[in-house]
């Protein structure tokens, strides 16, 4: 009936039409100058009291009152143009709602959209009564009509009350909400947060072990692959499982995305599990975006994902890979790994004459330490890939710990070829195979804080010779944000000269001849510890380096023993 | 019930058939503040409907600042470059050829074309209703998004207004649906309550917009956030203090200023957001650069290497090409002093490399003689910009500066006739580097110190964050009161450097007969004397403003022209 409808709507739309075009005339006034009073919307449409909202019309100027439904009149506003009021909603408005006026001295309007009055309720959080909450983790309040809560309470440090604005929650939408507890300041101790809304609502929240996180670092979303096998489901009989070590650390709320191509007509991919069952919790909050479908890591399934892991069938697709996007905890106040393609042009090695080079500006910030793992699909019996310098001959410190995993080859950057690749990059040739990216994984770099591992970091890398003595540079604070007594600082030289002769500086160009007292030279640096004097300085304002006679071509801050 | 049913869409049927009369006899086709969409398709089909009209809206956000015609910037209306073709649309600006008639930007159309849409959308926002689709698989995704697409308008909406605030002052401030009468006959409203409106929506819309798209679902990147909101705030109230539009100096107006770009820089931190390499802020993986608050992303595309690479790469154009008194405003690192300082005269380039130890933003952002450029290996070569060199003049369209670019071209980009390459480009439109700046200025015209720390950062520190980055490496800012004003003006320039910034920057300083008036450019003789020269642009204090597009003013008799226009 619905589409008879609509159907004949159209009829009737494509006639008057016509009957307009033949009546529209070139004196056509195009509308009134002055519509006079109207109401033609207001946003929210939902609201509490004292949630701000506007209203938007015509001839507002001269309006002295609006009255909401319940007859509630409110003649505080702001009038922000002539056909704009911004107002907060008042108390008392009807519960089943009702439309809006607005009233000059001599006229009155009437919205025809009704407004309607809304009701926060919490039906539950992503945390269980007593369970721990530590600083910077994330906690996600469910419920109806969230949208209308506009701060919480926690305690601090100290114990006392502190108030959490909306505008620093992490999200707030109208059935979840989710906001971080404080880093560090946050009371140590088991405590129950309040949570309010517009209207005066407050809700007690459950009690949380709250903690206060005691090493540096913050919380990241981290989307981390899963599963990478291209695979084709063009009938019922394909599937594959996603083993349970992939699910070791998925959490409540974490993200299965699933990334999917060639969408046919019979679309219709299933989340399953491992026994072939359907699995519904999942099913049922599958949703759909530009080239992936997701779904959301409910609490129940947590243990048989941790156990049997997850199976995928369907048919009328192509998935390309599977990820698990999680907030993750980076310690050390440091970064998280970075994964990059540096190369995603699919290229077939049929023979000996096909070859890519994967330029220098790929391998800016790498390290020791770091992995290139190259994808390839195509396998066949004469595989043979190799990893080549620039001018062709193989790189036997690549090739030589070249491991083969399912999908793909890999290898660790060693010391001495950082320079080659940083300034000629990296050649692939080989045959047998097909390529289809090139990732570099760059392992964690910390820069300051506590608590993850410390690891040798370049804090300066731009080539400077100190041919005179107005030669100069400053490396940052920041840099030495996690320094420590006896971390050693080492500066990498080159073109070294009779005259030659380096100077570790305060900011304000004074020797620091605490550090000068212990430098020891090589041949290609001269380094020093630390002393515990210069720790504080070094934080605050860094270090600088003077002289003549060298060239710097990097400096390293290495971890003391 | 069935029957209520039937009158129910008995009545939605005469409403739209009223709807689809109003609409059609009354349109006005070359009226722009009007949209063309079908109502019952837009308001009840999602991707093409509702999100398409959301879309539509983000399609405006750049102006003609980034077409082609002007090689994607505003740069070479400004001390940053010299455009290489004279036939460049961006010289209207310093030419004469730009007036009411010419108003050559598109600013006025589309800002309030996307303001019409936005409009359009939030006043028909009742009639959004996609539940004959509740079976889809995409359902309840759909549903998530439009939650969050009134709020994302609204921060638009603002967006737009302040692009017509910077480039107007006062404009007509339009938050419903006009019929064409009303919309010929609506006045500007002041600056200052078109300033509030955009504070006031930022504040009102920021706590329902997601930090990051990453977690939503249809997570694209390039949406609005809340910390997009924050900064167009704070970027708002720092343009409003400025001397142009605050003539009187209220140090009240810088406060504001002040601390709205103190709240992000303390928020940074836990919205994600991170200082980068200078050298990472463009490129393919730029998008997903955490100091960029806000980009426009772009698909894969080569047009902007063609129209940038020097003339002699091949399908290379020259495009804007870094002025002389650009590059004189480096410093070096050994002690700060600048280029144009060390060298204020002509350089024999044979017997002294002037551009060692300068400031390592120079390098990331100028190709010079010499460099190695692109950085692909089908195309790299030795840049020869002296006289007769391979890519210098008398090679028709050759630089005029003696430089090309490099920021913001992606040199690993192929463009030869065949086997072309092209790369994803991301054009930034807020990032945090922005906002150490803009406290910066603030803080400093609140308190008149740069050594005040009244908002728990002195103008100083805010600036020697971005100084000290483990990637450049300069020397502290230690200068307080008028020199303080030269050396952050430097500073400024040369960090946001063809950001699109330094054209609005001159602007609302007041100073573009300082700064605009005059531009050096370099000359390499065959010989590598390097030589410098002035080119004589015209300026008005007139151009502060935009004008008014003619054909606007003979619509509506009650809009004035900006003064002098």
């Amino acid at each position: 009936m619905k589409h008879l409808f609509k159907y004949l709507g159209a009829l009737l739309a494509v006639v008057l039409m016509g009957a307009t075009f033949a009546a529209c005339s070139e004196d056509d006034d195009n509308g009134s100058a002055n519509l006079g009073l109207g109401i033609k919307t207001f946003f929210p449409t939902k609201v509490v009291a004292n949630q701000p909202m506007t209203i938007n019309g015509s001839g507002f100027d001269g309006v002295k009152e609006i009255e909401f439904p319940g007859g509630t009149k409110v003649t505080d506003f702001e009038i922000v143009s002539n056909e704009m009021i911004r107002v907060n909603a008042p108390a008392g408005i009807a519960s089943d709602g009702g439309t809006i006026k607005v009233r000059t001295a001599d006229d009155e309007a009437e919205s025809t959209l009704p407004l309607t009055l809304g009701h926060t309720k919490i039906s539950g959080y992503s945390k269980q009564e007593g369970e721990k909450a530590e600083g910077g983790e994330l906690i996600t309040i469910f419920g109806t009509d969230l949208e209308f809560i506009n701060g919480l309470e926690l305690l601090d440090a100290d114990g006392n009350t502190q108030f959490i604005d909306h505008n620093d929650f992490y999200r707030k939408g109208t059935d979840n909400l989710a906001f971080r507890v404080p880093l560090k300041n946050i009371y140590k101790g088991t405590f129950a947060g309040k949570v309010y809304t517009y209207d005066g609502q407050s809700f007690t929240m459950p009690e949380f072990a709250y903690e206060p996180n005691t090493g540096g670092g913050h919380w990241e979303t981290q989307e981390n692959t899963i599963w990478d096998t291209e695979t084709v489901f063009d009938g019922w009989s394909v599937s594959f499982l996603i083993g349970p070590e992939q699910f070791a650390n998925v959490q409540e709320g974490d993200i299965i995305r699933v990334y999917i191509k060639d969408k046919g007509g019979d679309y219709n991919p299933i989340f399953k599990h491992d026994d072939w069952s359907d699995w519904n919790e999942l099913q049922s909050i599958k949703v759909e975006g530009d080239g992936y479908f997701e779904s959301t890591v409910t609490a129940a399934i947590i243990d048989e994902l941790q156990t049997k892991g997850l199976r995928f069938q369907g048919v009328g697709f192509t998935i390309t890979k599977v990820t698990l996007i999680q907030n993750v905890w980076i310690p050390g106040g440091g970064v998280a790994d970075i994964v990059s393609t540096i190369w995603d042009t699919e290229t077939v090695f049929d023979g000996w004459s096909v070859s890519f080079l994967i330029g220098p500006e790929q391998f800016a910030d790498l390290q020791e330490g770091d992995l290139i793992r190259v994808y390839i699909k195509d396998k066949g019996g004469d595989y043979n890939p190799i990893f080549k310098h620039d001018d062709w001959s193989d790189w036997t410190e690549l090739q030589s710990i070249k491991v083969d995993g399912d999908g793909y080859f890999e290898s660790t950057v060693s010391a001495a070829i950082i320079d080659e690749l940083q300034t000629k990059g990296l050649r692939f040739q080989g045959v047998g195979f097909t390529i289809t990216k090139v990732e570099l994984t760059m392992y964690a770099r910390p820069t300051g804080g506590g608590g993850g591992a410390r690891t040798t970091a370049t804090i300066w890398d731009t080539e400077t010779v100190f041919d005179g003595w107005s030669v100069s540079f400053v490396i940052g604070a920041d840099q030495f944000a996690d320094v420590q007594e006896d971390d050693i600082i080492r500066v990498y030289i080159k073109d070294k000269t009779g005259d030659y002769n380096p100077i570790y500086k305060h900011d304000d160009w004074s020797d620091w001849t605490d550090i000068q007292s212990n430098k020891v030279d090589t041949d290609d640096y001269f380094e020093a510890p630390v002393p515990a004097s210069a720790v504080d300085e070094l934080k605050s304002i860094g270090l600088r380096f003077q002289g003549v006679g060298f060239t710097i071509t990097k400096v390293e801050l290495i971890p003391g023993s | 019930m069935k029957t209520m049913k039937i009158k129910q869409y008995f009545g939605k049927l005469c409403v739209l058939s009223l709807l689809c009369v109003l609409g059609i006899s009354c349109a006005n086709l070359d009226y722009t503040e009007e949209t063309g969409r079908d109502e019952e398709w837009t308001y009840n089909y999602f991707a093409q409907g509702i999100k398409g009209m959301v879309w539509d809206v983000y399609a405006q956000i750049y102006n003609n600042e980034f077409e082609s015609n002007s090689a994607y910037f505003l740069a070479s209306a400004t001390d940053e470059a010299q455009y290489a073709l004279e036939t460049g649309a961006v010289n209207n600006y310093v030419n004469g050829g730009w007036s009411p008639a010419n108003p050559y930007s598109n600013t006025w159309t589309k800002a309030y074309t996307a303001i019409a849409e936005i409009n359009t959308y939030l006043e028909k926002i009742d009639k959004t209703d996609i539940s004959d689709w509740q079976y889809n698989n995409d359902y309840q995704s759909w549903i998530a998004q439009m939650e969050l697409f009134p709020y994302e308008l609204r921060f638009l909406r603002a967006y737009f207004y302040f692009e017509l605030f910077k480039a107007y002052g006062d404009v007509p401030l339009v938050t419903t649906t006009l019929t064409n009468a009303q919309a010929n006959n609506i006045k500007r409203t002041p600056a200052d309550q078109i300033v509030k409106f955009i504070v006031d929506e930022c504040d009102a819309v920021a706590p329902y917009l997601p930090v990051s798209y990453l977690t939503e679902v249809a997570s694209e990147i390039g949406r609005a956030t809340r910390v997009a909101a924050f900064a167009l705030k704070a970027r708002t109230l720092l343009y409003a203090a400025s001397p142009l539009h605050n003539p009187t100096g209220d140090k009240t107006k810088w406060t504001k200023a002040a601390q709205a770009s103190k709240y992000i820089i303390d928020n940074a931190s836990a919205w994600g957001l991170n200082l980068s390499k200078y050298g990472a802020l463009w490129g393919q993986d730029a998008f997903f650069n955490t100091e960029i608050i806000f980009g426009v992303g772009r698909g894969e595309s080569n047009a902007f290497e063609m129209a940038n690479y020097p003339v002699g790469i091949e399908n290379g154009a020259s495009g804007n090409c870094p002025s002389q008194s650009l590059i004189d405003q480096y410093e070096y690192q050994s002690n700060g002093q600048t280029f144009g300082d060390r060298y204020p005269g002509s350089i024999d380039l044979n017997t002294v490399d002037p551009y060692d130890g300068l400031d390592p933003r120079f390098a990331l952002t100028v190709v010079k003689n010499g460099d190695q450029w692109p950085t692909n290996g089908a195309q790299k070569k030795t840049i020869e910009t002296f006289s007769g060199g391979f890519n210098a003049a008398p090679k028709y369209g050759a630089t005029p500066t003696s430089y090309y670019l490099r920021k913001f071209v992606d040199g690993s980009c192929v463009t030869t006739a065949d086997n072309q390459t092209r790369t994803r480009h991301t054009w930034i439109v807020f990032r945090l580097g922005e906002f150490y700046l803009d406290f910066a200025e603030a803080a400093f015209n609140a308190t008149g110190s740069a050594n005040d720390d009244t908002f728990g950062m002195t103008a100083n520190d805010a600036v020697n964050v971005l100084r000290t980055r483990a990637d450049i490496g300069m020397p502290k800012f230690k200068e307080d009161g008028d020199a303080w004003v030269v050396r952050y003006e430097r500073e400024r320039l040369v960090e946001l450097a063809f950001e699109n910034h330094r054209f609005w920057d001159v602007r609302r300083w007041k100073k573009g007969a300082q700064y605009f008036k005059n531009i050096q450019v370099a000359s390499i003789s065959s010989n590598l004397q390097l030589s410098r020269s002035v080119v004589n642009r015209q300026w008005d204090e007139k151009f502060n403003f935009y004008p008014i597009p003619q054909s606007e003013l003979k619509k509506n008799p009650n809009l004035t022209q900006n003064p002098g226009w």
